[in-house]
């Protein structure tokens, strides 16, 4: 293997937190068309858990193997998948930071540019996530609560991602922000919906993607939530949950306020009020 | 070496063997590498920590070199994956990455990515009454009327056992590896030899409740099967690339190519199976 490229950027995010709007605004800001990219065309990015992208870097079926000797794998596959690829990489990822069974971190440091983190209230990211696993707000709570929650969870049936470790929303900021010890830059979804062009362009910026102010204007209005929800509402999107009516459904902060019961806000800030208060949501 | 997976044959010449040997751990030259491989013109390594070497020469040899507390499961799991398909492409044999079924007119088969239910699809449509060619490597070869066919593969479906459940079949199979609940269901070995391939279905994810499909034309049709090539990552590092080239540009004009769209976890497997026999098979 050739010297390690540092050129990968993680967009890292619990799900519902903005991830997928910023991929779209990325990928707005590369393209030269004046019109918006299709929201089921976003080939800038794929995700760290794509079952293809690791097979084809194994030479082997993952569904042949364990969950724990996937991950034990995938630091090698990030690393050719980097050296393949060109100046930055763009790949997000819902999973927590962390460490496989050998004691080696999953996302390699010598290969990575930058972590940009998404955060989101999650008094508003509980209903957001409800909805699109269809699935009631007590038990997307006790999700968010649960250090060992687990996405695509490999037990008796294959998926076509790998399985990912969430853990619980506190943990999962945590890991990457703290504990990662990469460059990250933390972008609230509550700032990209209030302040748009400083979030974006602060994002950028870190990126270093040299793009003037009304090109980075343009992306984001090509990227409006009424833009992607006509998008979503014709033709209909990918990314959807399987279980849920839209992804785009509402787009907006301080849904929680009439959304949620007093004891499941209690929940929440009885288990997240510590990051919670650092990112301003307390 | 037993390989209870495979079938007996007799009276056939033997054009390629398997045995016990000395691996080394890595190649003298490599052309190109992957995780678990190393590879270079007529050579390959394949290594997996705690099940073993494996390694293909020339198209007629494979050795392995077991490690550890492999079983014997395990080791014939990677031997009969990516072993034979190292060996197949040193043949300059075109192999997609998919399951064979026939109705004894026409053979099609149902390609895709992992995970998205390729053999839970030939195992509805083997419930169904069709023959099952071949599950995960579908050899493509030539009939005596230079018609293209798909070789007879491993007589056996790779099943999850939600699958397996679904189906109302039991789980008292041998399981691919102790560690996961994925079983060996052997399937009956077809006597003659498959009809003409007719068509090829990719299966791609969906999230939709509904089944929905479209013919694939033009140069997708190329970029397709060059995708859904079985182990494709192996061949450009083993100098294949032009003979690749060459088999596909073959094959794609003379079959059909459809995109289906699976059903998000479709409640009834049978179901599906019958709307995809519809297209293949014109049922």
């Amino acid at each position: 293997m050739p010297e390690a490229k540092k050129n990968m950027v993680w967009l890292a995010s619990y799900p519902k937190s903005g991830n997928t709007w910023f991929r779209i605004f990325l990928s707005n800001l590369f393209s030269d068309s004046p019109l918006a990219v299709h929201i089921n065309d976003l080939t800038e990015t794929t995700i760290s858990s794509n079952r293809s992208i690791i097979d084809s870097y194994l030479g082997m079926h993952s569904s042949e193997l364990t969950a724990e000797e996937i991950d034990k794998l995938r630091p090698q596959v990030f690393k050719r998948f980097s050296n393949e690829k060109g100046e930055t990489a763009y790949v997000k990822t819902h999973e927590a930071w962390t460490l496989n069974s050998l004691g080696i971190p999953i996302f390699p440091k010598e290969i990575t540019k930058g972590v940009l983190y998404i955060i989101r209230n999650p008094l508003d990211l509980a209903i957001s996530y409800a909805f699109h696993n269809n699935e009631s707000i007590d038990e997307t709570i006790s999700i968010l609560n649960n250090e060992f929650s687990k996405l695509c969870e490999q037990k008796l049936k294959l998926n076509i991602q790998t399985q990912q470790l969430l853990s619980s929303w506190s943990n999962h900021v945590s890991s990457w922000i703290d504990d990662s010890k990469l460059p990250v830059h933390v972008i609230r979804y509550e700032d990209m919906l209030e302040h748009p062009l400083n979030a974006f362009k602060r994002a950028a910026d870190f990126l270093h993607l040299k793009y003037e102010e009304s090109e980075i204007k343009k992306a984001i209005n090509k990227s409006s939530f009424d833009t992607l929800k006509d998008m979503e509402t014709s033709e209909g999107f990918k990314e959807r949950g399987i279980h849920s009516e839209a992804f785009f459904r509402k787009g907006k902060s301080n849904e929680w306020e009439s959304g949620l019961s007093k004891n499941q806000i209690d929940e929440i800030v009885k288990h997240h009020g510590k990051i919670m208060k650092r990112f301003g949501y307390l | 070496m037993e390989l209870p997976e495979l079938s007996p044959v007799q009276n056939i010449n033997v054009d390629a063997s398997i045995g016990f040997g000395k691996v080394p751990e890595h190649l003298p030259e490599v052309r190109g590498s992957g995780v678990l491989f190393e590879a270079a013109v007529n050579d390959f390594l394949f290594k997996f920590k705690g099940i073993g070497r494996y390694r293909v020469q020339n198209g007629r040899r494979i050795i392995i070199q077991p490690e550890g507390e492999a079983l014997p499961a395990e080791i014939r799991l990677v031997l009969l994956g990516s072993g034979i398909g190292a060996l197949l492409h040193q043949r300059g044999m075109m192999a997609i990455h998919g399951s064979a079924i026939t109705d004894g007119k026409q053979t099609a088969i149902v390609s895709g990515q992992s995970g998205v239910g390729k053999s839970t699809l030939a195992a509805g449509l083997h419930e169904l009454g069709y023959s099952v060619i071949a599950d995960d490597i579908s050899v493509i070869g030539l009939n005596g009327k230079q018609q293209f066919i798909v070789e007879h593969g491993i007589p056996h479906l790779k099943l999850w056992k939600d699958v397996l459940a679904h189906l109302n079949q039991a789980d008292d199979l041998a399981k691919v590896r102790p560690q996961l609940d994925k079983y060996r269901k052997p399937i009956p070995v077809l006597e003659e030899e498959a009809p003409r391939l007719s068509k090829i279905v990719i299966l791609n994810p969906s999230n939709s409740t509904d089944f929905s499909y479209s013919e694939i034309l033009g140069r997708e049709k190329f970029h397709l099967l060059r995708t859904n090539t079985y182990r494709l990552q192996f061949i450009d590092k083993m100098n294949q690339t032009e003979a690749h080239f060459r088999n596909l540009s073959q094959l794609v004009n003379s079959i059909q190519m459809f995109h289906a769209n699976r059903p998000h976890d479709p409640k009834n497997i049978l179901e599906f199976s019958k709307s995809i026999s519809e297209i293949i098979f014109n049922t």
